[in-house]
């Protein structure tokens, strides 16, 4: 079991991805221990049951989405997010793990 | 820009005898004044206008010096048309007035109310302006038909009676001949002077001499230019006359004067009007049509007639509900004249050159430099002076109830209810109320549910506290305020205005301050408020009517809306274009008629274009029957509407839905280009008070150099909502913060509560975002996304989709949310391409019913994505696309 999980969550799954791997990239670099994924929405709720989820970042595509997790997580004490646009657009993995520790 | 300044400036042009300040200007163009005053002065400067200095500084047009027409008289000047219609007939008139040695006798034909006695007026001012007559020449003026039962009678009164002639005659009397000697004499219905009377006339005219009653031998002479004038047009008459009299001249009937000259008789009655009254009048646009094209059948006259008591009503709203102006609107005219507006199609094109489609509403302001108008016969104010004693006496005797009522009922109630659902329902942070208002808040909903045995929201007392201090700030600073309907309210609600008197008395107590009766009535509405009361379903429902042009138009438009909602609710009227507009008027009042019960609740016409647009109003008044219209209706607007009356949602509910969409819908069409610089409005009642407080926490949370704060007060809701129309035309409005929601179409609306919170500040910066740029995306992007050539052109494409799809869809999402669908799109077009991607979007039968508008118009705009690489989107895709802009879409 890794330190940090960190679930992204957008409409499929796929955009974010590849957001995954760079922030993989950069948790490799500065020595953390991440288990860092994506899901569609849909699977958001599987993964939330079964895996201790620590921080939850929305794709802004999905920010809709965010009182939903909100009140899903409310007695888990697992912060939410929607990840900033910029970082986004630029699939800034650096920026957006820094982002997700800092909500930690 | 310079369109607009076009517009200014012919609209100063078209009236050219008038001087405007740039706030009427920007009232009846409906532009900003700021905007309009910059015009006027670039006008000035360019010096294509007068500028008249003073407060308000006045504008008005510079006829260009050309050759100065010889004789222009100031006579005639005055008479509309006088060189148009009436340009012969002016000719005519100062031809028999300079002829020498002393000027022609002169007949007048015309149809009653055609002006021959305003007509007969001028002549004679023309005679002493052009010095043919001295400036002490007198003008006497009769009308043969008030003597007509006693001939003898009439004709001493003409030419005077001499001592004895009859019992009763004890001295010699002069006639008017003799009054009107070395002037002009005008007989208005000569036709009525009996034969004897007319053949001394005659004698007069061909001799200059003339004998009084009971004169046998000697003659009399004076020196009078004898004018008469006669509506009688038969032959035997015309013929004796024209005989006799050398010079006649006809003053053609109201129809057959030019639109020009109809729109110049009404603009100038109602400037008149408005001088008399020294108040300002605004009228629809619609008035000002019906006026010009409607066919009265005594012509100026009449048409004289029917803009006072159209004046009168309108005086009478403006003293009964205390508006700071008259206004006139359609429903106030009589039906004769809202029959006009079913002329419209047939008018000449020339209407709309000179009553402009975007101009909505006519000002009309008191001059204070002597109008000097055509129609002078008003002098009197009587029926003012009624309305005025009238209104008076109600307002002593209380019987003003009624009208009250239906204000409080329309006008409050929507003020009460917006107010509240607007605020938020969570703790309001210290900078906006002081803790002790919302203690005595908590303390006086905590008494009010315990007496009344119900709850209250967080958001209700929100807003009560939010009121409280404007309250307490305006007791202190001992500003009056007035319920409208406090009896109403206590008789209505007598257990709440008990609660109320107790928890004023508590308030008072607390705060040191004595509260006004009317206030209380205040606090009891605030007790009656139950959001959860709000749309009461109707048991009849409203009936929707779909009318257009077209063999099957209106038919196949409602079809397709039925189907898709699986319903019958509705009516369509087709109108063949070989249908005339009388035919069609019969039919669809009769087709109401016939089912006059079922509409209780109102109808709502749909109508494309044209004189449809104008049933109306007429139909309303005729059937008796609460009626609203929706002009250039299309699908998605029929589709709303049928769906909210099948509901059974009100009438005034259906209407305003409606009307949001299409002004979306034309927003969004129109205003996609936006070089304006982003501007959020801040408000409140006062335009000082949160305003302020919510200017300077914007200030310190978004770029102020990039995004403008614009404070504005908020009194009225249309009046605000105008104010913001006019905004959008200068800037691109990002949002409307402030105490009183208002559900304007493409502005999100953020309250107070929400910037002192801070989730919803952000989603307001997140608003303020410009675009993301698309080279950077394409660029991070490059190498992950393989399978589909240039990342650049995919990007580029997969966004100019995302755009046109915004648009085909009337939806709005915040730039970062675009982002997202846009990286989306673009990892989806990859998928699709290198594997056989699939996943199922549950309940998507059911999606797509509710969707079904959005889902082909999202399914057709990705078709350029779908040619270019050679893909498919599956269903289940399109169905979460759709699903993804609703959810996000900005209010």
């Amino acid at each position: 079991m890794a330190d940090k999980t960190i679930m992204l969550v957008c409409a499929a799954g796929m955009s974010t991805s590849l957001l995954v791997s760079k922030m993989q990239k950069s948790a490799e670099a500065k020595g953390i221990d991440a288990d860092i994924f994506a899901v569609s929405a849909s699977e958001a709720d599987a993964n939330l049951a079964n895996k201790d989820v620590n921080v939850l970042l929305l794709g802004p595509q999905v920010r809709f989405m965010k009182s939903q997790f909100e009140k899903k997580v409310a007695d888990k004490n697992i912060p939410v997010d929607i990840i900033n646009m910029q970082d986004y657009g630029m699939m800034n993995g650096e920026k957006v793990l820094d982002h997700a520790l800092t909500l930690m | 820009m310079s369109n607009r300044k076009d517009l200014v400036l012919e609209y100063l042009q078209q009236n050219p005898d008038e001087s405007f300040s740039a706030r009427v200007l920007a009232e009846a163009l409906e532009l900003d004044r700021t905007n309009v005053s910059r015009y006027l002065n670039e006008l000035y400067t360019d010096n294509k206008v007068h500028k008249i200095t003073g407060r308000p500084v006045l504008f008005q047009f510079k006829t260009p010096r050309t050759k100065k027409e010889d004789g222009e008289s100031k006579a005639f000047s005055k008479i509309i048309g006088h060189s148009l219609s009436l340009k012969v007939m002016v000719q005519q008139a100062k031809a028999a007035i300079l002829y020498p040695p002393r000027g022609l006798h002169t007949i007048i034909f015309g149809q009653t109310g055609t002006g021959k006695s305003v007509f007969a007026r001028s002549m004679y001012e023309f005679a002493l302006e052009s010095k043919a007559m001295s400036q002490d020449a007198p003008f006497i003026s009769f009308n043969c038909a008030d003597y007509a039962q006693n001939p003898q009678l009439l004709f001493g009164h003409i030419f005077g009676v001499k001592k004895g002639s009859y019992t009763g005659a004890t001295e010699d009397t002069p006639g008017l001949l003799k009054k009107a000697d070395g002037g002009i004499l005008f007989l208005d219905e000569i036709h009525r002077l009996p034969p004897e009377g007319q053949e001394m006339l005659f004698t007069f005219i061909d001799k200059g001499v003339y004998q009084p009653l009971g004169e046998s031998g000697k003659e009399y002479e004076a020196s009078v230019q004898i004018i008469g004038a006669t509506t009688e047009n038969s032959d035997v008459l015309l013929s004796t006359f024209n005989r006799r009299i050398p010079m006649s001249i006809t003053l053609p009937p109201l129809s057959e004067r030019t639109i020009d000259e109809r729109y110049q008789l009404v603009a100038s009655f109602l400037q008149q009007e408005a001088h008399r009254l020294n108040q300002e009048i605004v009228a629809e646009r619609d008035v000002i049509l019906a006026f010009v094209l409607y066919h009265p059948e005594a012509n100026i006259g009449q048409v004289e007639r029917d803009l006072k008591l159209v004046c009168a009503k309108a005086f009478l709203h403006y003293r009964t509900n205390d508006e700071d102006r008259l206004n006139i609107s359609q429903k106030d005219l009589p039906l004769q004249v809202q029959k006009g507006l079913l002329l419209k199609k047939e008018a000449p094109d020339r209407l709309n050159r000179i009553i402009k489609s975007q101009q909505k509403r006519f000002v009309f302001e008191p001059k204070h430099q002597n109008p000097d108008y055509f129609l002078g016969s008003g002098e009197d104010m009587s029926v003012y002076n009624a309305i005025e004693e009238r209104v008076d006496e109600l307002i002593k005797s209380g019987a003003q109830k009624i009208d009250l009522e239906t204000f409080v009922q329309n006008g409050m109630g929507h003020y009460f209810s917006d107010y509240i659902e607007q605020l938020a329902s969570r703790e309001v942070r210290k900078e906006l109320i002081s803790s002790d208002i919302l203690d005595v808040t908590e303390m006086v909903y905590d008494i009010a549910e315990k007496r009344l045995n119900r709850t209250f929201n967080n958001s209700t007392r929100f807003a009560f506290s939010l009121h409280l201090q404007s309250t307490l700030d305006r007791i202190r600073e001992n500003r009056p305020i007035i319920h409208p309907n406090l009896n109403g309210v206590r008789k209505q609600y007598s257990k709440e205005f008990q609660v109320a008197i107790e928890l004023s008395a508590l308030i008072e107590e607390k705060f040191d301050i004595e509260i006004p009766l009317d206030e209380i009535g205040f606090i009891t509405m605030f007790l009656t408020i139950d959001l959860t009361e709000k749309s009461e379903e109707l048991q009849e429902k409203v009936g929707v009517f779909v009318m257009m042009h077209g063999k099957s138009t209106a038919s196949s438009m409602l079809e397709t809306v039925q189907e898709l909602l699986d319903t019958k609710v509705g009516t369509a009227l087709d109108m063949p274009l070989t249908t005339k507009v009388k035919e069609m008027y019969e039919w669809v009042r009769i087709t109401i008629r016939d089912r006059i019960k079922d509409y209780a609740q109102g109808i709502l016409l749909l109508t494309d274009m044209g004189s449809l647009n104008s049933f109306g109003d007429i139909l309303a008044e005729e059937l008796d029957v609460p009626i609203k219209t929706l002009s250039m209706t299309s699908t998605p607007i029929v589709l709303e509407a049928v769906r909210m009356a099948s509901l059974g949602r009100s009438l005034e509910d259906i209407y305003e839905s409606c009307q949001r969409g299409m002004n979306n819908n034309i927003q969004q069409t129109f205003t996609i280009k936006k070089d304006k610089s982003p501007a959020i409005v801040v408000t409140c009642f006062t335009g000082e008070g949160v305003a302020k407080k919510l200017e300077e926490k914007l200030e310190t949370e978004i770029d102020t150099t990039v995004t403008k704060i614009i404070p504005l007060q908020y009194l009225q809701r249309e009046k605000f909502r105008q104010r913001i129309d006019q905004l959008t035309e200068e800037y691109d409005l990002k949002a409307i913060v402030g105490t009183v929601a208002l559900d304007y179409s493409s502005v999100p609306y953020y309250s107070a509560l929400d910037i002192f919170e801070g989730d919803k500040l952000n989603d307001l910066k997140r608003h303020l975002e410009s675009e993301f740029p698309i080279e950077e995306m394409a660029h991070s992007l490059e190498g992950t996304i393989k399978s589909v050539g240039s990342v650049q052109e995919l990007m580029e494409l997969v966004r100019d989709v995302v755009n046109k799809l915004l648009v085909n869809t009337q939806l709005q999402i915040d730039a970062g949310v675009k982002v997202g669908v846009i990286l989306h799109l673009a990892f989806l077009i990859d998928s699709l391409k290198t594997n056989a991607f699939l996943r199922p979007f549950p309940n998507k039968e059911i999606f797509i019913k509710q969707n079904r508008i959005l889902m082909d118009t999202t399914k057709t705009t990705c078709i350029p994505l779908e040619r270019r690489y050679a893909i498919q989107f599956p269903e289940d895709e399109i169905a979460y696309l759709v699903y993804m802009l609703t959810e996000n879409k900005n209010h």
